[in-house]
């Protein structure tokens, strides 16, 4: 009888650890957290033979345990119900104590929480219970509960479970890795496409003068994550043409959302006030009142009289333009003025500058001068001024030769921001006759 | 890279010592510090940016953030001990017209 009760355990064992096997290929069938949990805690019950069992994983955020699978005649009705804080019942106790615990029986035990039982109708007598383990860090508790044949858990069983455990908790860290590959994947293609809806509140076409009076052309070139630079060109009437170019602070989604409500209260604000001081006062204001996590912006907005050649011109915290007389490059006079979004009642004033025939204007954001070669160096505003410090035929070239001279320097290296020129060239004051 | 953060709170004004690159990576770091002492509603936040060898946009973005909602309470942050590298970040962004910058500490506990 000793002899057959020995092969009988032998027997029992080789199939518990056949079923261990029989894990690992479940382990290795999906990478879907739910439905592995679910497969490999059902294969837990039927090795264990126990009447149920559940799954707590820790939520970090609110750190407290949450039940993610409960299996059992009444599992469906606690999953994803109870919450367990630090300490609290049988698996807040493991979690706590980073130790596994046998509960022969749960009336003789405080730990033990009735609530769940409560809630489901299903009566608890007793409990093996293991902590999931990912390196040092606790992730999660797993139990089995009533062993079918009425017995207590033995330390046979929780040697056993152990050991599963040691598998669940490397297939659900193999599954939340691959979750967060997924979403990677999401917000990636979600960055591509808020880059496109960028890029389609600049201007697709620019306005070109009539029988040549003025030149202009533009490029922005977006950095790998979305940026917040913007610019628009447009005709306030038959005289005047506005030209607008900014910087929002930060990157990514937030500074995209920010860039697109700018540049559609710009269109809406410059159709009553073009004067650049009154606009940018406007849209101060209007960014105060809903700035958020400190965002703000750096404009320039421009106002050519392309009949007289006449500029005013506001300035809200940007960069310098840069004019071009006779083949000489030199930053313009600024006017007053600091970023918007910040602080109510700064004043911005106008600044005035008549351009002459054949002269050009140079509008750019910092991702011109802020260009990183390989080196770490900057490609910086003398660069910019020294590669701008000659005659043009056009403003197309001044923007090509420019991009080019950037390419040079960085030898082609992706930029993190965004990169965005405007060249305006006017070229001869209005004929009356 | 992260941040070298300190701070000292006595009676109503609160130094505020970064050290490092404050940058897009570096920035919710300052952040977390600002919001700590905003939450307290300190009247005076001085940020000692001596020992701050880079800031980008994110940078200044953080420190107008805590700016804003400091005078949400009528406090007050400055700045103080710009490195000129830094210092002409703020003049070049006109920043300087919206937060009162300090030689140093001393000057700021004395000023403003």
């Amino acid at each position: 009888m000793e002899y057959q009760d020995k092969v009988r355990e032998l027997e029992s064992r080789v199939e518990d650890l056949s079923s261990l096997i029989h894990v690992t290929n479940i382990i290795s069938s999906t990478l879907d957290l739910d439905e592995l949990l679910g497969l490999v805690m059902e294969k837990a019950q039927e090795v264990m033979r126990a009447e149920a069992s559940s799954v707590f994983l820790v939520n970090e955020e609110f750190n407290v345990l949450e039940c993610e699978v409960a299996l059992g005649s009444h599992g469906d009705k606690i999953i994803k119900t109870i919450r367990l804080e630090k300490g609290q019942g049988v698996a807040g106790w493991v979690w706590q104590q980073a130790a596994s615990l046998i509960v022969p029986d749960v009336t003789k035990d405080q730990r033990f929480y009735s609530a769940a039982d409560q809630q489901s109708g299903f009566q608890t007598k007793s409990i093996l219970a293991v902590p999931l383990q990912n390196k040092e860090r606790i992730i999660g508790v797993a139990e089995v509960i009533n062993r079918a044949d009425g017995n207590e858990f033995t330390d046979y069983d929780l040697d056993l479970f152990k050991t599963f455990c040691q598998q669940v908790a490397m297939a659900i860290e193999n599954a939340r890795v691959h979750q967060i590959e997924l979403e990677q994947e999401r917000l990636r293609q979600q960055l591509e496409s808020a880059k496109e809806i960028q890029q389609s509140f600049m201007p697709q076409k620019l306005p070109q003068g009539e029988n040549g009076i003025f030149d202009i052309a533009a490029r922005n070139l977006p950095a790998i994550s979305v940026g917040g630079d913007l610019f628009d060109v447009l005709m306030l009437d038959d005289r005047h043409v506005g030209i607008l170019i900014g910087d929002v602070s930060g990157k990514g989604i937030p500074a995209a959302l920010y860039m697109a409500r700018l540049m559609s209260d710009f269109r809406f604000y410059v159709q009553k006030h073009r004067d650049p001081g009154v606009l940018l006062d406007k849209l101060n204001d209007l960014l105060v009142d809903r700035s958020r996590h400190g965002m703000f912006v750096t404009l320039q907005f421009a106002v050519v009289d392309i009949w007289t050649g006449k500029i005013v011109h506001g300035d809200a915290g940007h960069l310098p333009m840069v004019h071009i007389r006779d083949g000489r490059a030199e930053p313009a006079v600024r006017a007053s003025g600091a970023p918007l979004g910040v602080l109510k009642s700064i004043p911005f004033d106008n600044g005035i500058m008549q351009l002459a025939p054949g002269d050009m204007l140079v509008f750019y954001t910092d991702g011109i001068i802020e260009a990183m070669n390989t080196k770490g160096e900057e490609y910086s505003f003398d660069r910019l001024l020294a590669c701008l410090n000659r005659h043009w035929a056009s403003a197309g070239q001044v923007i090509e030769e420019c991009l080019k001279q950037i390419y040079r320097f960085t030898k082609s290296s992706p930029q993190n921001d965004d990169i965005t020129l405007v060249a305006f060239q006017w070229n001869k004051a209005h004929s009356m006759s | 890279m992260s941040l070298k953060i300190s701070n000292t709170v006595k009676g109503k004004t609160a130094v505020l010592r970064i050290a490092g690159e404050v940058d897009m990576f570096s920035s919710p770091q300052a952040r977390n510090a600002i919001m700590e002492l905003v939450k307290q509603r300190v009247p005076k936040v001085i940020v000692d940016l001596g020992e701050v060898s880079y800031m980008d946009s994110s940078g200044v973005a953080t420190l107008i953030e805590g700016l804003q909602l400091c005078h949400k309470y009528n406090g007050n942050l400055v700045v103080a001990g710009l490195r000129d590298n830094v210092r002409e970040v703020f003049e070049l962004t006109r920043l300087d017209k919206i937060f009162q910058i300090f030689q140093d500490v001393e000057t700021a506990k004395a000023n403003g």
